[in-house]
């Protein structure tokens, strides 16, 4: 594994990638690193499960983590976080109630967490920390439109696409199949679309 | 004495947070209902079209409206509201980028239109506006969250037994291939699930 150094800017970089450009001053980026801890995660290490308080934002700044939950015995993925992208269990998050779901480190993954109450406490006295947590909170909700959306319009094939667009790269770095529980198809009809698509080019 | 926009608001805040605290005190109810303005429009009329920027969020005092975008050809209605329901084009609002949500009118209707805080304002408001922001982006995402699941786990059948249950109105007053859109079926699937439900 390479190293991979951990400074402000990373943090800075990657919280960005996730949430849009702000401008941030100084002060107010170094508030947020001190809310936050960074995590080194082994590969296939489970960070959180059920009955878990999911009581911090998580930004992946290497690696991938998979967040899934079980539906009647059925492992359904519910999002795959790579490098630049948060991740939070809504539910548990918001509401401080014990989680379904499960993170799973796909990848040998470095995270940055965020405490979510020192987050609302910091951002209660600056209004620039409350405009990131806010941020955070406005991407949620644009993301879970478009999968909303997608869950009910979109073709198997579109689904695919989708996922690879957003993030390039996506689909050969997660086996197929994860792909399958995140499209909510069988393995062998990922396998399809992947062949399909790759004869395109 | 309270104004028409005042009783608004307490109204939509009283259909989004239920029994949850909203953080907002009556002094404050105040400064946001003058951010706000009671329009009619008529049937048929759109609020916004694709390229605009939103700078708005609804409230449905009384009427029908539509949030749609176009997706290979197809009109694909994204959110309905009826009286006391609220609407959003999140994107677009959050963003303040051009919008691909058409925002119509299905009947004559009288909305509430909650201006967005511009960032200055944003900066030098009280605490207590951010938080009502926070809860408020807490609670939508939420709900949507909720929607998700359903339409993962629920059948056409229940989703329409959940609407029925939910918004009886919305399924008499909407013309059939909206709902069958807004559920993600078609007309003939919708069809048959009515059929069975009489």
């Amino acid at each position: 594994m390479k190293r991979i150094i951990i400074n402000k800017n990373l943090v800075a970089s990657e919280m960005q990638r996730y949430v849009g450009p702000i401008d941030l001053s100084e002060e107010a980026w170094a508030k947020l690193l001190k809310i936050s801890t960074i995590e080194k995660i082994k590969k296939h290490d489970i960070f959180l499960k059920p009955g878990d308080v999911n009581n911090y934002l998580g930004l992946v700044l290497k690696g991938m983590v998979q967040i899934y939950h079980y539906n009647e015995e059925k492992l359904v993925s519910d999002f795959f976080a790579r490098e630049g992208c948060g991740f939070f269990d809504t539910q548990s998050f918001i509401l401080g109630t014990p989680s379904q779901a499960y993170f799973e480190a796909l990848e040998p993954t470095v995270i940055a967490k965020f405490d979510r109450e020192r987050f609302i406490k910091e951002g209660e006295n600056d209004p620039q920390i409350d405009l990131i947590y806010r941020r955070v909170l406005e991407y949620g909700i644009i993301m879970s439109n478009e999968r909303l959306n997608s869950v009910l319009h979109d073709t198997a094939e579109e689904k695919y696409t989708n996922l690879e667009n957003r993030n390039p790269g996506l689909t050969s770095r997660i086996s197929s199949i994860n792909i399958a529980s995140y499209i909510g198809v069988t393995q062998e009809t990922v396998c399809r679309i992947k062949s399909k698509q790759e004869s395109l080019f | 004495m309270e104004s028409v926009e005042e009783s608004i608001l307490n109204e939509f805040i009283e259909k989004t947070f239920g029994e949850v605290d909203c953080g907002l005190s009556p002094e404050w109810r105040k400064v946001m209902a003058q951010r706000t303005r009671v329009v009619k429009m008529d049937k048929g009329e759109f609020l916004q079209i694709e390229g605009d920027i939103c700078k708005i969020w609804g409230y449905v005092c009384q009427g029908l409206v539509r949030v749609y975008y176009m997706h290979n050809g197809e009109e694909i209605t994204e959110q309905l509201a009826v009286d006391g329901d609220a609407f959003f084009d999140y994107e677009s609002f959050f963003k303040q980028t051009p919008t691909t949500r058409y925002i119509q009118m299905l009947e004559p209707t009288t909305l509430c239109l909650f201006r967005r805080l511009e960032r200055s304002e944003v900066k030098t408001d009280s605490h207590e506006i951010r938080r009502f922001f926070r809860y408020l982006t807490e609670m939508i995402l939420l709900q949507m969250k909720k929607r998700i699941l359903d339409s993962i786990f629920k059948s056409a059948k229940e989703r329409y037994d959940i609407m029925m249950e939910e918004k009886p109105s919305l399924v008499l007053r909407a013309p059939s291939n909206i709902i069958a859109s807004y559920l993600g079926i078609t007309p003939e699937t919708l069809s048959r699930i009515k059929a069975k439900s009489k």
